[in-house]
């Protein structure tokens, strides 16, 4: 069992190579090396500094950087309230970047799958895609329903276990009652108050 | 971390902030559930009329336990030693505290004081006082063992630690920042801390004081409390409650500061909605804190201008709470909330702690208070703000910041799963509570009237459910631990201080910062 500093080590290093999974392209296609001769400056966003190039391409790859970061690494995000992400979400393949030569003209030239398959390159998912309900609810409503469902008879269970007063019988406080009247406790405003003595029933 | 060759070096004699930040979490969050456990059981017992499960001695002392160990080992060492440790610092961007030694005492004298506490239980009869400790119940009178003795040094060791960490949360926060750091950009939380802070220096040594006063007076001879000996049982009433109504905003101010955090990152807004507002909000909390005690007191016998006085300025105290809670709002107002079970937490604190001020208000009224002091409606009260305020608070602030601690996520969709039940729970627990104290149920009362069994057992079912919940938390933190889902990015603003590893990676390196950054702010 990983335990200490070698359980930091070891979050430490799967961390950096699920970003690195999570950062590669996950499209169909070839991917182009990195050392290709394409001309990634074209794409990406103006004035990044050459340090955050430097210590972002080697795990982006072929993707651009095109835009500032929102958090404090430059990495993919799907967010309603983020609409640009600081990474392109595809990589630059052979047949992308035709697109993309295609897309600095007039688009009306541009046929609708064309413009789908540009905007899936550079994003995962769409709006609706991303405020689509997930069902969730369910998971979280069965796990509760379950959980009270257990504590519900664990206490059901302790409350029939454990000796009760007398004073919850309903025969015993039917006889309370009885004896109570009897003695008349209460004649003016309380309990004998209530009852018809004459007629034996209580007042209506 | 040359120097540590064995945990003896990292864990028991620790300098490092993150790692007495670890420990205190793990202590409190043990805590935790041993005051848990004490709250099952009295709810056990309350679930049907008649004496079930303890007897009137044990009853107390259990409720006793279950004050103290939530109070004094889970909600102050999580807040202030737990997340005030991690965080300040890293929020401040300074290497560690100011005192990184005395940081490391502050923490191992609370298992000493637990223990002690824990001894009491074992000694005689055991201390059943309730967390008030009134005088003549706790003086030789009441109590002739060594019980209540231990538990006053069990309370002396623990605001021992109280008070040398807040020492070193107070100096850090004056003299470790940069220049560039003017007091109005200190994050909110840092603020929290060190007014907390403030308040714990200026109220701990009273309970100090009052303390020594009843061990004299019960193996020295003294006569504080003693009106036989020309002393007054309500002096310690004071004392407690000079100390005790400021210990109740240490309780909660840091979790304001947490959820002024948690609601900004989770509306997705870089700043809190008027922050200059809110700083004078947590100053003049703080302050007014130190002169409404008596509004504990109602029943004592004060004069009607005394109560009218602490009548008012509760009122008044009303107001700067008031100011954080619309602040907050305003600064959902307007943004994407996102669907993270933090943000779960942060507004069930709003909207409960709100209610738990709400009956707070109605408590402030002098003349209603003599006919609700000491019945449920004050429990109900206190745990609005304390299970539903404080609690809720936690949860919040170690949903966001667990990933920065340990590179981990914890599982979303059971993570909101947890906090329904616990949601549920504390409230069918203790809303009937309010109906109860209305009816004019006592508190600190094993036995009660058949008329008040209905609600009595719905708050045990609330209890129970609560129970099963924080077994699901448990389970939940296990989890985490074994899938290893690891932080790869953090999806907050840069304007987060505590989140910009200067690595790029989670969870935080054993030293975030391995200087003091140039522009020090004491140099």
């Amino acid at each position: 069992m990983l335990r200490g500093r070698n359980l930091v080590a070891f979050s430490r290093m799967a961390a950096i190579q699920q970003r690195a999974i999570c950062l590669s392209a996950a499209t169909k296609g070839s991917v182009i090396p990195a050392d290709a001769s394409i001309d990634l400056k074209t794409y990406e966003h103006d004035n990044i500094p050459q340090a955050v190039k430097d210590q972002y391409y080697p795990h982006l790859g072929n993707r651009d950087i095109v835009g500032p970061s929102y958090g404090t690494s430059y990495d993919y995000l799907d967010c309603p309230d983020l609409p640009m992400p600081a990474v392109r979400w595809g990589a630059n393949t052979p047949e992308v970047l035709q697109l993309r030569e295609k897309e600095t003209g007039d688009w009306k030239n541009l046929s609708l799958e064309e413009k789908k398959q540009l905007y899936r390159n550079s994003y995962r998912q769409t709006f609706a895609e991303i405020e689509a309900p997930t069902g969730e609810w369910k998971r979280i409503l069965y796990i509760f329903c379950y959980i009270t469902a257990a504590a519900t008879v664990y206490l059901i269970y302790y409350a029939n276990t454990v000796p009760r007063p007398s004073t919850l019988n309903k025969d015993h406080q039917q006889e309370m009652v009885a004896t109570m009247l009897m003695r008349n406790n209460g004649p003016i405003t309380g309990l004998a108050s209530k009852y018809d003595f004459e007629n034996n029933q209580w007042k209506k | 971390m040359d120097s540590m060759k064995n945990w003896y070096d990292r864990w028991i004699c620790s300098t490092s902030h993150k790692d007495i930040g670890t420990l205190y979490f793990v202590f409190s969050y043990w805590a935790g559930l041993v005051g848990t456990a004490f709250s099952s059981i009295i709810r056990l017992e309350l679930a049907v009329p008649g004496e079930s499960l303890l007897d009137g001695q044990l009853y107390n002392l259990v409720v006793t336990a279950h004050a103290l160990v939530m109070i004094f080992f889970l909600v102050m060492p999580m807040m202030m030693g737990g997340f005030g440790n991690w965080l300040v610092p890293l929020m401040l961007k300074v290497p560690d505290m100011s005192f990184p030694r005395m940081n490391n005492i502050s923490f191992w004298l609370l298992p000493v004081s637990i223990l002690l506490l824990f001894a009491s239980a074992y000694v005689e009869s055991g201390a059943g006082t309730g967390w008030t400790i009134y005088p003549p119940l706790s003086s030789h009178m009441g109590h002739p063992g060594p019980a209540m003795d231990y538990v006053i040094l069990s309370l002396h060791v623990g605001g021992l630690s109280s008070i040398l960490a807040s020492i070193n949360f107070f100096t850090t926060f004056l003299s470790m920042r940069l220049k560039v750091t003017s007091l109005y950009r200190v994050p909110l939380f840092v603020w929290c801390i060190a007014v907390t802070s403030f308040l714990l220096v200026v109220a701990m040594p009273v309970l100090a004081g009052a303390l020594t006063m009843l061990l004299t007076d019960r193996n020295f001879n003294t006569s504080f409390f003693d009106p036989n000996g020309m002393g007054d049982t309500i002096l310690f009433v004071h004392l407690f409650w000079f100390f005790g109504h400021p210990e109740v905003y240490i309780l909660i101010l840091p979790a304001f500061g947490m959820i002024s955090h948690v609601i900004k990152v989770g509306s997705g807004k870089s700043y809190v909605f008027g922050k200059l507002p809110m700083i004078n909000a947590i100053l003049s909390i703080g302050i007014l804190g130190f002169i409404v005690w008596g509004h504990h007191m109602f029943t004592v016998g004060m004069n009607v201008d005394s109560r009218a006085y602490f009548s008012t300025i509760t009122l008044i105290i009303a107001i700067p709470t008031g100011v954080k809670v619309f602040s907050w709002l305003a600064t959902m107002a307007g943004g994407y909330i996102r669907n993270w079970p933090m943000v779960y937490w942060a507004t069930g604190f709003i909207f409960f702690f709100t209610m738990g001020g709400l009956t707070g208000v109605v408590l402030a009224s002098a003349s209603l208070d003599i006919l609700l002091h000491d019945t449920y409606y004050v429990v109900a009260h206190f745990h609005y703000v304390l299970s539903m305020g404080a609690i809720f608070a936690m949860f919040a602030g170690f949903h966001y910041w667990f990933p920065l601690a340990t590179g981990l996520g914890l599982h979303s969709s059971w993570s909101k799963a947890h906090f329904m039940l616990m949601f549920v729970g504390v409230n069918i627990t203790f809303f009937p509570m309010h109906f109860l104290g209305l009816a004019g149920m006592p508190r600190r009362i094993n036995d009660y009237s058949d008329v008040f069994h209905v609600f009595n057992f719905m708050a045990s079912w609330g209890s129970m459910i609560c129970l099963f919940a924080v077994y699901f938390w448990s389970f939940l933190l296990l989890e985490a631990m074994l899938s290893q889902r690891c932080l790869f990015r953090a999806c907050v603003p840069k304007t987060e201080a505590e989140w910009a590893s200067p690595y790029g990676a989670f969870p935080m390196r054993f030293h975030t910062w391995s200087q003091n950054p140039l522009g020090f702010q004491g140099y």
